[in-house]
């Protein structure tokens, strides 16, 4: 087995309990601030993994993360899958040098692409009828672009830098 | 950029158009219909195990903080307790009392009975839903034979109702739901009303009230049993504030709900007979009347139609033929007493 082919296994094996953890993260209860302004923390794992490793099956895979989320909350199936496609999908297909920005301008495109994606959730919900009137967009997008630090940092950490390059140099999106 | 990554490009947009249609395509499906419920039984029962384990860290905390209380705390808390059940128990004794009287009051006006059957505790699983729904998981579904749209109330008042089943948990529609309506009445003047979720937490609207009813802030709201889904005379909510516009033409009233809905850890389920149910037996039937002035009148107009139709049956008797042999004018004047008797009883007083 050549080493790209276990650093991609390394890859996966850690993909998976990532997002097992933050689809709990996403459901468990943070106390009452975090509960009104949750940011959508499987969605920095699928950022990462789809922009940085460059991960072929990323929109199917936050598609299915957002079902599994669906279902957790009760929501119309398919809401949150959206909005976790949605947000991957505008990361690989428009800025396909994601992987060589700073990390400040990582932050700033994670968090506007938060904003911009629930915005546009929000009025498919209005128009569903499932209505609130007191949510908050731009707190869970200005967590979104603050956790990206550590999360971009933990990740380079757990994976390997190394092995993020070589995986967005093997199989770009 | 290289024909290769064209291409790569374009696929992207194709899969995600395609992702983005079966998503608008699913919402519609369950939002609309009942189509997908059946999966999401299943699929939402298979996943009971998550929200447990995200409920873990309370149930953790709790163990933890029950275990770190001294002793002197927990005696104090024991002595609490014990009065407070004492207490309790006093008032049931009497409330035992006012049910069965209640119940003869009932009988007496031939009123349905209210009938509450069965109640079942349950947990709140302290886990978060979705920002646009308020709404609760219990830890309490179909295997203990909780249905859609049973009553859910706490130790304070009025919780809302069941909205969707799985095999161990139920999702409770809270009060505050923007889709939540309660028909209530105030227990002041007995004014009914409608309050409705506007999506906040602490507080309700009430609708459609004119600007002349007389509400004021501090009134308590209770249901009012109209709509058969909630049970009659539970809290729902206290109003607080009462606004009038020249330009509308209803009254813009809002309420606090008597439950804390952030933070309930306990509710109970009420098994609510409909008041649209008849049991068979329980059926009430209207009263015979039992006025001695009517049934006498009844008597004599029966009187007076026997005694005309006799004498109708003894002129025809005295009209028939003198050569007729005896046994056959026997039997024509008995023919014509029955006939006389027959619509006299069709044509009586009702």
């Amino acid at each position: 087995m050549t080493e790209a082919k276990l650093r991609r296994q390394r890859r996966s094996m850690a993909l998976i309990p990532l997002l097992l953890l933050t689809v709990i993260l996403q459901i468990v209860s943070l106390g009452d601030f975090m509960d009104l302004n949750r940011p959508d923390f499987p969605v920095l794992i699928l950022i990462y993994f789809a922009a940085s490793t460059g991960s072929k099956l990323s929109l199917e895979l936050s598609w299915i993360t957002g079902i599994i989320i669906d279902l957790l909350y009760g929501a119309p199936l398919g809401i949150n899958a959206l909005i976790l496609t949605a947000q991957v999908y505008l990361v690989i297909s428009q800025f396909a040098n994601f992987r060589v920005y700073t990390i400040w301008q990582q932050a700033l495109i994670t968090g506007i692409i938060n904003l911009i994606v629930n915005v546009i959730c929000f009025w498919l919900a209005h128009m569903m009828g499932q209505s609130a009137y007191d949510i908050n967009f731009l707190v869970p997008a200005l967590l979104m672009a603050a956790l990206w630090f550590p999360v971009r940092i933990c990740l380079d950490m757990l994976i390997g830098k190394k092995a993020a390059e070589d995986g967005s140099d093997e199989d770009a999106p | 950029m290289t024909t290769a990554e064209r291409g790569k490009n374009y696929l992207i947009h194709i899969r995600f158009a395609v992702i983005a249609v079966i998503c608008v395509a699913l919402m519609a499906v369950d939002v609309r219909s009942k189509a997908l419920s059946d999966f999401r039984y299943y699929l939402e029962t298979a996943l009971y195990p998550i929200l447990a384990f995200a409920d873990s860290p309370h149930k953790i905390t709790k163990i933890v903080s029950n275990h770190l209380k001294s002793n002197n705390e927990l005696m104090e808390e024991n002595e609490r307790l014990s009065a407070e059940n004492y207490m309790q128990r006093a008032d049931i004794l009497r409330l035992k009392s006012l049910e069965s009287e209640n119940e003869a009051m009932r009988k007496l006006l031939n009123s349905p009975m209210h009938r509450t059957s069965k109640r079942l505790f349950a947990e709140v699983v302290d886990v978060g839903s979705d920002i646009y729904q308020r709404r609760v998981v219990i830890n309490r579904g179909s295997g203990s034979g909780v249905y859609v749209g049973m009553p859910v109330i706490s130790d304070t008042g009025l919780v809302g109702q069941v909205i969707s089943v799985n095999y161990a948990f139920s999702r409770v529609l809270l009060l505050s739901d923007p889709n939540s309506s309660i028909p209530v009445v105030n227990a002041r003047n007995n004014i009914r009303a409608i309050a409705n979720g506007d999506g906040s937490a602490d507080e309700l609207l009430i609708s459609n009230v004119p600007r002349s009813s007389d509400f004021k802030a501090g009134d308590k709201l209770l249901t009012s049993g109209l709509g058969g889904v909630f049970p009659e005379g539970y809290p729902v909510a206290t109003v607080t504030s009462v606004g009038f516009s020249e330009s509308q033409p209803f009254a813009f009233i809002k309420a606090k709900p008597m439950v804390d809905t952030a933070r309930m850890r306990y509710v109970l389920l009420l098994w609510y007979q409909r008041s649209d149910y008849e049991d068979p037996d329980d059926k009430v039937l209207a009263r015979e009347r039992t006025d001695g002035k009517v049934i006498l009148r009844q008597k004599r107009i029966k009187a007076l139609i026997d005694s005309m139709s006799r004498e109708q049956a003894h002129l025809n008797s005295a009209s028939l033929p003198e050569d007729l042999p005896p046994q056959v004018r026997a039997q024509i004047i008995e023919g014509m007493n029955h006939d006389g008797k027959t619509s006299s009883e069709a044509g009586g007083p009702r």
